[in-house]
């Protein structure tokens, strides 16, 4: 292995990274809020989860983001690292601004970017992008009418229940499982990003023979990656997805987070990238709608709106510049 | 008898998932149509609660001395 493959590696487990850094918030916000678990025992027990996918997921979406985008053969170092420059660019940009765009949907519009830069459009897949397009639309809706549909249902089962505290006491304790569910469809989905990334330079490189599964050392380094990034990124994000949409009572918390592992857990299986951060916005949104529609902070959702609109030619556009200096030394 | 925006925010969450059918994976259709008829659903039964409510609500009006049941 060469220099260059170990430092484009570091920089795509980087990616992940901040990936876990930037998300832990969406797993722990409505265990902390309800004060279930302390900050730090939170953010512990999302990163575990996030580790511990690899052992139930498999490699689907790996296998998406490695071969399903763009054709064989265009993948080289440089568009690799122009694909990364791309979305960590947009993702910072993005963070800048306050846009809650999704870091799985820059890497890629960002990878796409690249390879039209090296290949021209020929170098894209259009029926991979067609289905990585159509589920960023559906998969805020899956966790939104899940979410209404279980909220719902738990109203309609303990309506007539009169110990309420008691009620309150159980779904508080049934937020660490659904807690720990969406956190291992966190690392199902967003390690996986990584691991394809790392798939395909592996493959350019010749250190892995084309349409090979993922070696085992990059699906541990990429779930060890954005574990360690929510263990560290966790506590210092104060401000949580719950507050800044709706106000969550324990049973909204467990709904939205157990709706939003459900779609995630889905979309893992099938191998399709979507982004998680969506994903529990929309869960979110759904359990806000069984009050009214005015308990949704509706600002928020236009801005997840505005993400999807431009999170993909963003950092697609980003990547494309990014590749303009190596093609001049090439 | 009014509406409310709620089961109009379902239909339009069921448009949505019909509207980019055409677009979809057909091993993935089954996605969207079982979303739509999520959304209609409950679009029709947020719609079914509106109009009740808003009955219970004028026959209060008009005799106010007679209790609910």
């Amino acid at each position: 292995m060469t220099l260059s493959v170990v430092l484009i590696v570091a920089v795509a487990l980087g990616f992940d990274f901040f990936n876990g850094f930037h998300d832990a918030a969406n797993s722990i916000a409505t265990v902390v809020s309800t004060r279930v678990l302390s900050p730090r025992l939170a953010v512990a027990w999302a990163a575990f989860f996030n580790f511990a996918a690899f052992l139930i997921f498999g490699t689907k979406v790996a296998a998406t983001i490695a071969e399903d985008l763009v054709k064989p053969g265009v993948f080289t170092n440089s568009v690799i690292v122009a694909g990364l420059i791309g979305a960590i660019g947009w993702d910072v940009i993005t963070w800048f601004v306050g846009l809650p765009t999704s870091s799985s949907h820059a890497l890629v519009g960002a990878m796409g970017g690249a390879a039209v830069a090296s290949a021209g459009w020929g170098a894209l897949i259009k029926s991979g992008y067609q289905k990585i397009a159509v589920f960023i639309v559906l998969s805020p809706i899956i966790g939104l009418l899940l979410a209404f549909t279980i909220m719902v249902s738990v109203y309609w089962i303990f309506h007539r229940h009169r110990k309420v505290e008691r009620l309150n006491r159980g779904f508080r304790r049934s937020q660490l499982v659904s807690a720990a569910a969406f956190s291992l469809g966190h690392g199902a989905n967003d390690a996986q990003k990584t691991m394809g990334v790392i798939l395909v330079l592996l493959i350019a490189n010749g250190i892995v023979p084309a349409n090979s599964g993922v070696p085992l050392w990059v699906v541990l380094s990429a779930h060890t990656a954005i574990g360690l990034g929510t263990l560290f990124g966790g506590w210092r994000i104060v401000h949580t997805m719950g507050s800044k949409i709706t106000k969550l009572q324990p049973v909204g918390g467990m709904s939205a987070e157990t709706a939003a592992a459900a779609t995630l857990f889905f979309t893992a299986h099938a191998g399709i990238p979507v982004s998680t951060t969506h994903t529990i916005t929309g869960a979110i949104v759904g359990v806000g709608t069984t009050q009214r529609l005015s308990a949704v902070r509706w600002g928020v959702a236009r801005q997840v709106v505005w993400a999807w609109v431009l999170t993909i030619p963003g950092s697609f556009v980003m990547a494309w510049l990014a590749f303009q200096p190596f093609k001049a030394f090439t | 008898m009014r509406i409310g925006r709620r089961p109009l925010f379902f239909l339009v969450t069921a448009l949505v998932c019909l509207a980019i059918l055409p677009f979809t994976p057909s091993e993935f259709r089954w996605v969207n149509l079982g979303c739509a008829a999520l959304a209609v659903f409950w679009a029709v039964l947020l719609a079914i609660e509106d109009i009740a409510s808003a009955r219970r609500g004028r026959s209060r009006r008009e005799h106010p001395d007679v209790p609910d049941v």
